[in-house]
């Protein structure tokens, strides 16, 4: 699976050759292991860009917590990893989570603070304006929808939707029919708009 | 006529949700939609899933660009590279040195009531035997080495412990992942010898790393010669849960 250079141009393997690669390292080989362990370091950049796209703006001891939260929650799941897309398409997500639960976890913290009088507590920085706020907040909602689906319906909408590719280059790499491919796109995004409408009152 | 319209809106309800549909198409849609407040609702919902989906495709284009000078030149970017490099390190001695868990299976039964009936007697006689033997062994117990009862490999050896192997002025610990069961840790670092340099016993369950002082920095730098660690988890109980394989050796940079 490659990915054009305008989209993912973290990325250095491809889906498949990352899975035998992981595979490799969980096997102890040194080769892939080192390989793996360079491939990670994409974590500090995502979690690092990732505080200021989603405006969290977390000091930095926080930042340090997430980047080993994001280490710890990926070595249990590596033998998980399907190869469904590059590695850092799927550690990215662990970055998204771990900065999230961690960023609400500093934030209820911070409103139990605030309602003392007595202390100030600045563990996070002022809030981000009203409307990127709202836009983030829809982001993280679609993001938990995307997870909510199989690895194939998920690789499916990302590669047509975030990576947009045609149903014809999609049908090819899954080597399935592209009216196929189409149904389940289809399907995938209207169960989110479902879910989204279900959990939401609106999509 | 609605039976039309509703399989032409369906058809294209569907391309237009997989953003697939030409202009002409999309004019058609909203025509068949008409004043329906569910199939306007509708449509409305997927351009909201649409344009999230282009912003995260731009956001995720931005986050996973190759890093860049001023980034690495940040202090807080160095910070967090330095906490990755100690994560790091614990996940890639977990990779080298795999924990092995040795675990029992129990065998089913068989469906057979008869055999099940006699193999139920047989066990419950063979526990009497060994029970009478275990009695023997304890009131007989001259200290003379015995045979276990156990198949070779059946025995719970606990966890290996992998342990960094690096301590520099930046990152002057020893760390090492937590060990299910543990209540305490004897951390040792030894000489060549196996005597030990410095030593530390912690009984906390989360203590998985040894954080060093500047005066045992000092001491460890002075040493002459190699020197090795070895880590050994213990329940409350005070029996082994764990330990590294063998002394590992440790660099100090």
């Amino acid at each position: 699976m490659k990915y054009p250079s305008s989209t993912l141009l973290g990325d250095r393997g491809t889906g498949p050759e990352d899975q035998l690669l992981v595979q490799g390292a969980l096997r102890g080989d040194r080769a892939s292991v080192d390989a793996v362990m360079r491939r990670l370091g994409c974590v500090v950049r995502f979690v690092y860009r990732l505080n200021r796209s989603m405006g969290y703006n977390m000091p930095t001891e926080g930042l340090e917590d997430v980047v080993q939260q994001v280490y710890l929650a990926v070595w249990p799941r590596l033998p998980d990893y399907a190869g469904t897309s590059a590695l850092e398409t799927w550690v990215y997500g662990f970055c998204r989570n771990c900065l999230r639960a961690e960023f609400r976890r500093r934030a209820s913290r911070l409103r139990v603070v605030q309602t003392d009088d007595n202390l100030q507590d600045h563990t996070v920085d002022a809030p981000p304006p009203e409307e990127r706020a709202v836009q983030m907040e829809s982001l993280d909602l679609l993001h938990e929808e995307l997870e909510q689906l199989t690895d194939g319906d998920r690789e499916i909408v990302e590669l047509r939707h975030l990576q947009d590719r045609s149903f014809e280059q999609i049908a090819r790499q899954k080597n399935l029919p592209p009216s196929t491919i189409k149904d389940r796109c289809y399907r995938a995004v209207d169960k989110i708009r479902m879910r989204m409408k279900r959990r939401y009152g609106c999509a | 006529m609605a039976v039309h319209d509703n399989r032409e809106f369906g058809q294209l309800f569907a391309a237009f949700t997989n953003a697939d549909v030409t202009a002409a198409e999309r004019v058609r849609l909203n025509e068949l939609a008409g004043q329906d407040v569910g199939r306007r609702g509708a449509i409305a919902e997927v351009e909201a899933i649409h344009e999230l989906l282009v912003v995260e495709a731009s956001m995720r284009c931005e986050i996973m660009r190759p890093v860049e000078g001023a980034e690495e030149a940040d202090e807080s970017f160095g910070r967090m590279a330095k906490a990755a490099a100690r994560a790091g390190e614990k996940m890639r001695a977990n990779m080298l040195h795999p924990t092995t868990i040795r675990t029992f299976v129990q065998p089913k039964p068989s469906a057979d009531a008869g055999r099940l009936r006699a193999w139920l007697y047989g066990a419950a006689v063979a526990a009497v035997l060994m029970i009478a033997v275990a009695i023997g062994m304890l009131l007989n117990n001259n200290g003379a080495p015995g045979l276990s009862g156990g198949k070779p490999g059946d025995e719970v050896l606990g966890e290996y412990i992998s342990v960094t192997t690096q301590i520099t002025d930046n990152s002057r610990e020893l760390s090492w992942l937590e060990v299910k069961g543990a209540a305490s840790y004897e951390v040792s670092i030894l000489d060549a010898s196996k005597a030990v340099v410095l030593g530390k016993t912690e009984s906390r369950r989360r203590f998985t790393n040894w954080h060093l002082s500047t005066s045992d920095m000092t001491l460890l730098r002075e040493h002459q010669g190699a020197l090795f660690v070895t880590v050994v988890a213990r329940d409350r109980a005070g029996e082994t849960v764990g330990a590294t394989r063998e002394p590992e050796r440790i660099e100090v940079k």
